[in-house]
């Protein structure tokens, strides 16, 4: 479904991805883990172009994303969901208008935007917050609501990055809990980036590490993360026997 | 263009905010500055009244104004009644009141009136004149008052003018006829000029009215030139010019008459003008170089030195102190130096003074010799009368004696007796006769001693009053001492004249008649002797005896007398005694007794004042004289404009003989509003300078609100128009390049077009101004203010990143996310307000 070869990206003189090749089947679940800084979240915003690659080339259902107009971007773009690390929602709007706003802009019908929001913010929890502003929200609950936004667009694919790095352990739960109930309905194609080594064991199809803007080892959760390859793999490992 | 413009694209929301607020901010500032020009319009209708309301503002100190209004109220009443007196308010404890006159006071005669009126207001309050419609002409010499105001008021719509200060009121018919009236007032003004002529260093206070004579004259005929005035010492009132007239004739009158001072240097001596000197006066002790300088020692002031020579005027003591003639240098400190000139004094207060006594005397005398001999003698005329007699009387003694002689050999007894007896009474009676005619004589004879000495004394005083160059010099405008010099000197002469030719006629009457008398008195005196011895009849009548030839002597001497008498021209004589009596001062006839009363009066109007006196009030009237000229010693000519200034220059040079004169055209008047006018034209600037700083306020405004949010967007997305890397590669423009393209980044680019057409419109379409900043130069202060706005444009009106992220991630375009997020969380403002209309999730 999702094939990236030879992907780069430079940050003036620091080199992000240096040919990044990765391929993710329909229905599949990837973690991506690694570092900080090995370029994990360079490489999910190189997907929808949220950040330009310098080269390589993405495909998204056989359509290269590399290679379209802006236009054309904005249309895949409403294919990919996103789900931020700080989750950004728009503060001015209430949870159910966070929700409904895509559709909204993308020309759905009022009403009907309105009841497909409230029926993702009820997936994730969230039914009886439709009108609290996210500044009224926890940080796990933003989380979710930044979750149903994505999930109401019902996309082809869906680009989490890092979910839960700012939130305490006690929220990462609940996102966690959203997280694996999704990847249980296996109906959306995932690539999470993500730190948290137990949910990847549990929940992933398989797990790629990267080091240095490469991609350094992959396969399933259980080789490689109990006879890692990489250096990488090996300190993951090294952390599950603790 | 206009496809982009029917698009819904976000730069038709810009191209939408950004006529919005030019035309919102235009509008603002123009209502804005409006509400503040009507405000000051009401408080200046608050202050001055509404349009012609008032036509004088008076204003005194606030504690005085009681004490004002009262005089006012008088004044009103003696000569304005029915004029009408408004309190107006009170501003910096300064109390105004206005007054309106009634329509029949507007007239020339009650405004050029006024100042006389109101002169001596209490607390030194003035007043103004208010009345409207009005021009006021300022900076007129008062030299051309009458003569630019008469001009003016020939123009259509005005009703007169007045003088006001040193300007010209213009007071018009309606105010509709304002802009033609100054129109045409402006051309009457440039028909002419003030030439002012700046004098070099060689400028003399006392020769300016020359000066300005030659200025004047030279000027007259060139370019068409048909009028040049000089208006230098005419440059205040018409009072201060009579004034000024007075005290150069006065210097002029005592110039004359003051002591003229020659001064000789010593060999190697230098003496220049302004240099003192002092001489022996009254003083007891002789001056001593090196003392200080005493009271009654006489000091003389150097007034001109040329090729005539060097001159002074006496200014302490007087000429008639004068010990000697050795002038001493005097130097400041009043310290007396080394002897440096000998001087020569012509005191011509003395000279005047005895020229009259000696004027007087002889007329006094003159008259009373006339008087004499026409009242005292019985005239020519008896003279003549007398001597007409006198043959008779002789004839008939001649007869008689005939008679006598031819019956000497025939004496008859009674009838010779008889005869000779009627002989001797006719020689008794004739004897009183010929003491008359010989007394008549003599008083001719002292008549001819008089006016011969008349003669002589006339002489001498025409030497002194006629010949002597005090007169010429004293030649005056008003007469006085001048005129009556001169009237002594003519009128000596007429008498000199007469009495000339009188003298010469006396003398030949003398002549002719001297003898004549001699020998009547010589035949008085036979006759005498023999009335004495006539009693001696016998005697008489016997031939031989001595009575005998008594006799016949006396009748020997009586033809004699006939003869002599009968040869005697007693026409001529009679004709020129006539002349001498009757006529003697006949057709020619001089009124000596007025003319003495007149001398009488001109010696006693002569000033008696020293020289000091003289010429210290001399040296007052020069500084005075000289004070009234303009500061910087200049003339001020007034003449046609058609002569301009390089010509000026030239031909007033050449009058002058000065290369130092500089010459420079003035206008003779500058055309004001009045002062409604004024002040609307000051609120009228006021009004485009407040619609500026409120245009300023709001492009601030707009920039912070509004225009610093789409700034922040163009930097926050790094949009360049400019490749990442250049093509070349030289390591000077590699390190330069990412400068360039930070400087001319679009959001920079945006921030000075936008700026500078937002300013530059708004400035236009409200008709705002700021002084000495033109349409291109505003245009450009917007320009590098939007700069400014760029560089803190993030600070002044951030982003919300992760909000933009959010939506780029669900695939919503520029224009959504800025309408849908950016724009929602900016700051309120316009674009807020137009935003609105465009918003979905509202």
């Amino acid at each position: 479904m999702l094939t990236i070869s030879g992907l780069t990206k430079s940050y003036g003189h620091k080199r992000a991805l240096n040919g990044v090749d990765l391929a993710v089947k329909k229905g599949e679940t990837v973690v991506i883990m690694g570092p900080s800084g090995c370029g994990k979240s360079t490489l999910i915003r190189c997907i929808n172009r949220l950040t330009e690659p310098d080269t390589g080339v993405i495909r998204l259902s056989g359509e290269e994303i590399t290679a379209l107009n802006f236009s054309q971007l904005l249309k895949i773009r409403q294919k990919i969901g996103f789900v931020f690390q700080h989750f950004n929602l728009i503060e001015r709007l209430t949870a159910l208008d966070n929700v409904a706003f895509a559709l909204r802009l993308h020309n759905t019908d009022s009403e009907e935007a309105k009841f497909r929001a409230k029926v993702a913010l009820s997936k994730v929890g969230l039914g009886e917050k439709l009108t609290d502003h996210p500044c009224e929200l926890s940080g796990g609950e933003q989380q979710r609501v930044g979750i149903a936004r994505a999930l109401v667009l019902e996309p082809e694919i869906m680009l989490w990055d890092e979910p839960t790095a700012s939130l305490d352990p006690i929220l990462v739960g609940e996102v966690i809990d959203v997280m694996e109930e999704l990847v249980r309905e296996g109906r959306t194609t995932m690539i999470i980036v993500t730190h948290e080594l137990f949910f990847a064991r549990r929940a992933a199809d398989r797990i790629v590490f990267m080091d240095q803007g490469r991609v350094v080892e992959e396969g399933l959760p259980e080789k490689v993360l109990e006879a890692p390859s990489s250096e990488i793999g090996k300190k993951y490992h090294n952390l599950l026997k603790r | 263009m206009l496809s982009l413009l029917k698009k819904d694209t976000f730069i038709k929301d810009i191209l939408w905010l950004l006529l919005v607020s030019v035309i919102g901010s235009s509008l603002f500032a123009i209502i804005f500055a409006m509400a503040t020009d009507k405000y000051f319009a009401q408080a200046v209708t608050g202050i001055m009244g509404d349009f012609g309301e008032y036509d004088l503002l008076f204003q005194t100190k606030e504690e005085l104004k009681g004490a004002m209004v009262r005089q006012i109220r008088e004044i009103i009443a003696e000569h304005l009644p029915g004029a009408k007196l408004k309190a107006g308010i009170s501003i910096v404890g300064k109390a105004s009141f206005f007054l309106t006159l009634p329509s029949r006071y507007k007239t020339k005669a009650v405004y050029s009136s006024l100042s006389s009126y109101f002169d001596n207001l209490p607390g030194d309050g003035g007043f103004s004149v208010m009345t409207e419609p009005r021009l006021n002409i300022t900076s007129v010499p008062s030299g051309i008052f009458n003569r630019l105001s008469s001009e003016i008021e020939r123009i259509p719509g005005v009703r007169f003018t007045f003088k006001d200060g040193s300007s010209i009121g213009v007071i018009m018919n309606d105010i509709h006829a304002s802009k033609t009236v100054s129109d045409q007032v402006k051309q009457v003004l440039h028909r002419y000029q003030i030439l002012e002529v700046r004098l070099g260093t060689s400028y003399k206070p006392q020769e300016l009215l020359a000066m300005g004579k030659k200025v004047s004259q030279s000027l007259l005929g060139i370019n068409g030139v048909r009028n040049a005035q000089d208006i230098t010492l005419a440059s205040g009132s018409d009072d201060s010019q009579y004034m000024m007239d007075t005290l150069l004739e006065v210097k002029r009158f005592l110039m004359a008459y003051t002591s003229e001072v020659k001064i000789r240097p010593y060999s190697g001596a230098q003496i220049e003008v302004g240099d003192l000197l002092v001489l022996n006066g009254q003083n007891t002790k002789n001056i001593k170089a090196g003392n200080l300088l005493q009271p009654l020692e006489v000091v003389v002031k150097v007034n001109s030195k040329n090729a005539s020579g060097i001159h002074g005027l006496i200014i302490q003591g007087d000429a008639g102190f004068l010990k000697d003639n050795n002038a001493f240098k005097l130097f400041p400190g009043d310290k007396i130096g080394t002897p440096i000139a000998s001087i020569e004094v012509a005191d011509r207060k003395s000279q005047i003074v005895y020229a009259m006594d000696q004027g007087v005397n002889l007329l006094t005398k003159i008259n009373s010799a006339i008087y004499d001999f026409n009242h005292s003698t019985g005239g020519a005329g008896l003279t003549v009368g007398g001597i007409e007699k006198t043959y008779q009387k002789l004839a008939e003694v001649r007869g008689a004696l005939a008679n006598v002689s031819s019956s000497i050999n025939g004496l008859s007894g009674r009838a010779n007796r008889e005869n000779l007896t009627k002989m001797v009474v006719l020689v008794d009676g004739i004897g009183d006769d010929l003491d008359y005619l010989a007394k008549t004589f003599g008083r001719v004879q002292i008549l001819e001693n008089r006016f011969n000495q008349a003669l002589v004394g006339m002489q001498n005083i025409q030497l002194i009053a006629g010949g002597s160059s005090l007169l010429q010099n004293a030649v005056g405008q008003t007469g006085g001492i001048a005129d009556k010099m001169h009237l002594l000197d003519s009128q000596l002469g007429v008498v000199q004249s007469a009495l000339r030719s009188r003298v010469h006629r006396l003398d030949d009457f003398v002549n002719r008649f001297n003898p004549l008398v001699a020998v009547l008195l010589s035949w008085r005196n036979k006759a005498k002797e023999f009335a004495l011895q006539a009693d001696d009849f016998s005697a008489t009548f016997t031939p031989g005896s001595k009575n005998n030839r008594d006799l016949m002597r006396l009748i020997h001497s009586t033809d004699l007398v006939l003869s002599r008498l009968t040869s005697f021209d007693r026409v001529t004589v009679k004709s020129g005694l006539n002349i001498i009596s009757d006529h003697l001062f006949g057709s020619d006839k001089i009124d000596l007794a007025s003319l003495i009363a007149e001398l009488e009066k001109a010696k006693e109007s002569l000033p008696r004042l020293m020289d000091e006196e003289l010429g210290r009030s001399i040296n007052l009237i020069d500084q005075y004289a000289g004070g009234s000229s303009k500061a910087g010693e200049t003339l001020q000519v007034f003449t046609n404009a058609s002569v301009d200034q390089s010509t000026a220059n030239v031909i007033i040079k050449n009058a002058l003989q000065s290369d130092n004169a500089a010459v420079y055209s003035l206008p003779v008047g500058t055309v004001q509003p009045d002062i409604r006018g004024e002040l609307f034209k000051i609120l009228a600037e006021v009004r485009s300078t407040i619609a500026a700083l409120v245009i300023m306020i709001l492009w601030v405004l707009t920039f912070i609100l509004d225009q610093s949010l789409i700034i922040s967007m163009f930097k926050m997305t790094q949009f360049s128009i400019f490749p990442k890397k250049l093509a070349v590669s030289l390591p000077i423009l590699n390190r330069a390049y990412p400068l360039l393209t930070k400087i001319f980044s679009p959001a920079n680019i945006y921030a000075v077009f936008i700026g500078g057409i937002w300013l530059s419109a708004t400035f236009l379409l409200s008709g705002a101004r700021i002084p000495y900043l033109n349409f291109w130069i505003i245009a450009f202060i917007g320009g590098i203010l939007g700069v400014l706005i760029s560089m803190i444009a993030e600070k002044i009106n951030p982003i919300c990143k992760d909000e933009v992220l959010a939506g780029l991630s669900l695939g919503l375009p520029f224009k959504t996310i800025m309408r849908e997020i950016v724009i929602p969380a900016g700051r309120p403002g316009i674009l807020q307000i137009l935003n609105r209309w465009k918003m979905v999730m509202k």
